[in-house]
């Protein structure tokens, strides 16, 4: 669970901070004109990369229980367990996506923040493709 | 044990498989063009956990051994999906698979250090999950 969710995560952080560095190109490239280094210029759209990919696993872990009934849990209180040994696996496993999606959008968001700039601070190629 | 594994017999699988008929009933009157995704599905969800399961039950039998190749099978097939996504990137299939290393390694790391979960099952009873 902890795999897939970050997976979902890591999707979403790249594509969003590639997609946000295409469209706000000239922004990002007035921002390293004026002598801001790459982390620098792509700050805010990463901050909303990473904040976006967290999103998901944050509102799932507000509503667990109410729109979707856990399948451990559920699987557990089945088989016969006591609800409070259910209950408790259940919170280790979200707190532990929670915390997993956290880790899973800052490698994802730094890396790709990593490979869309040169080493000399200048947007990739194929970024700059892009019209904007 | 009151469970409900054994009241499902393959007959109700195959029954129960009127909802995906349904389903691509819905996707042809509406032309989303889904049918042949949804027979894929559902047959890869056929296959991929008849597999799974098989082999989870062997690997939690005491077959702990075995874990880390779980693991790896897991982590990679999720980088080649996430690293698809991100094809405009280059090395996208890197960043993939070290984020979702990291937040299988962090998480696991916390939870074993911490000693909320024990890192070896316990064998004899299985008692828990």
């Amino acid at each position: 669970m902890i795999i897939s969710n970050a997976m979902n995560t890591a999707s979403l952080v790249m594509s969003r901070l590639r997609d946000d560095l295409g469209a706000h190109r000239r922004e990002v490239e007035a921002h390293l004109s004026l002598g801001e280094t790459a982390t620098e210029a792509s700050a805010s759209w990463h901050r909303s990369a990473v904040r976006n990919g967290m999103l998901p696993i944050i509102d799932q872990t507000k509503v667990v229980g109410l729109v979707a009934l856990p399948g451990a849990m559920t699987g557990m209180l089945l088989a016969g367990a006591s609800a409070s040994s259910a209950i408790r696996l259940q919170l280790v496993v979200m707190y532990m996506l929670v915390g997993g999606g956290a880790f899973a959008a800052l490698v994802a968001g730094r890396l790709t923040v990593g490979r869309l700039f040169t080493p000399d601070h200048q947007l990739i190629r194929s970024v700059r493709r892009v019209a904007g | 044990m009151n469970d409900l594994s054994g009241q499902i017999s393959w007959a109700d699988v195959s029954l129960a498989l009127l909802l995906v008929a349904v389903a691509m009933v819905i996707s042809r009157v509406r032309r989303t063009g889904l049918e042949g995704d949804i027979a894929v599905a559902s047959f890869r969800s056929f296959a991929q956990l008849l597999a799974v399961g098989f082999v989870l039950d062997f690997v939690f039998d005491g077959n702990s051994a075995l874990t880390p190749v779980v693991l790896l099978v897991m982590i990679g097939t999720a980088t080649l999906t996430s690293g698809g996504r991100g094809k405009r990137i280059p090395g996208a299939y890197w960043i993939a698979a070290l984020s979702v290393s990291a937040a299988a390694g962090g998480t696991l790391g916390v939870l074993l250090a911490l000693g909320i979960v024990p890192a070896v099952p316990a064998p004899p009873s299985r008692s828990g999950p």
